[in-house]
């Protein structure tokens, strides 16, 4: 009798071990992964390979646009609004359209408010540091990227970032 | 009664795991599941959007416009590669191109330029691709060149 109560005691697992592995998991996916993190990436843009390329630490004062091409197009779309929760919206090149054109976009958040150097009132606020990122598909012509470079160029946006991918394309 | 007392403390020895297990598996599984992993992005950056040439409507404020600049002409040679023509040079890849411009930058240094001074213009054709503008682009800094830009295509 004696003998079968130790073995009972003896069929309980010790979990000690399995809950520090799994606790120190836990803790390194919180701190790596990024979660609701959002820019208004467009997943379905196939984004070019360069070996080089530098990171940006913060993407404070960026705005980034996603630049394909659909039907031999331009489809330009950004996420403009983080704040109030609103998904990607579709901007206007310079061949007209209906919507927010991406020269205006650019402007405002160049310019402030009042679209122009200096400071009229307290919105109008310059903002020479703005980033543009420009997350574009490697299948487009360069025709389409250009439209995109001049409004930039237009609205005196200085600091453009191309996002390229490390991982070597297949083939 | 003393056979009684040894089995009860046996059993309760410990706080029950289970649902603590469960709990932070389920955490687990979650934060694998919903978080973004692999390396940060990169980006190639240029501090001039672009300058134009014949393409109107656009104001470009001239103080961006610098002196001297180094003119990679870029075309697209089917299926999907592109030629790059530098002064009397062109290259049809990207280790070609690198090869060609680190020789024109050791010129352009003999001649006592600094190589941060320099501005080099990318100008691609309106169909090239865009993979092999960023190819030309990343041959271009692999040469040493570290201000670059796009020239419009007309």
């Amino acid at each position: 009798m004696k003998f079968k109560r130790q073995e009972s005691h003896a069929t309980h697992p010790n979990v000690v071990p399995l809950i520090d592995v799994i606790m120190c998991l836990i803790i390194f996916f919180m701190l790596v992964a990024r979660i609701g993190v959002s820019s208004g990436e467009d997943a379905s843009i196939k984004i070019p390979y360069a070996a080089l390329g530098r990171e940006i630490k913060s993407l404070d004062n960026t705005l980034l646009v996603n630049v394909k091409e659909v039907n031999g197009r331009a489809e330009v779309t950004s996420q403009i609004d983080s704040s109030n929760g609103k998904g990607r919206e579709t901007l206007v090149l310079e061949g007209g359209g209906n919507g927010r054109r991406l020269v205006d976009v650019l402007k405002r958040l160049r310019w402030g408010d009042d679209l122009r150097a200096g400071e009229s009132r307290p919105s109008g606020r310059d903002n020479p540091d703005l980033k543009l990122i420009i997350r574009g598909d490697s299948d487009m012509n360069f025709g389409t990227l250009q439209q995109v470079l001049l409004a930039a160029a237009e609205a005196n946006v200085t600091s453009l970032n191309f996002q390229t991918t490390q991982k070597a394309p297949k083939g | 009664m003393k056979l009684d007392r040894n089995k009860t403390i046996h059993y309760d020895s410990g706080p029950d795991m289970t649902p603590l297990v469960d709990v932070v598996m389920v955490l687990l599984i979650f934060l694998m599941m919903v978080g973004k992993f692999g390396g940060a992005d990169r980006y190639l950056a240029s501090n001039l959007p672009i300058t134009s040439a014949g393409v109107s409507n656009t104001q470009v404020d001239p103080n961006l416009i610098p002196k001297d600049p180094v003119t990679i002409s870029v075309s697209p040679l089917p299926p999907s590669g592109f030629r790059a023509f530098v002064g009397r040079t062109s290259a049809s890849n990207d280790e070609q191109l690198t090869a060609q411009l680190k020789t024109l930058l050791a010129g352009l240094k003999a001649a006592g330029r600094k190589p941060e001074d320099i501005q080099v213009f990318i100008k691609p054709a309106k169909q090239l691709r865009y993979d092999n503008v960023v190819t030309v682009y990343t041959a271009t800094l692999q040469a040493g060149f570290t201000k670059i830009g796009f020239q419009a295509a007309e």
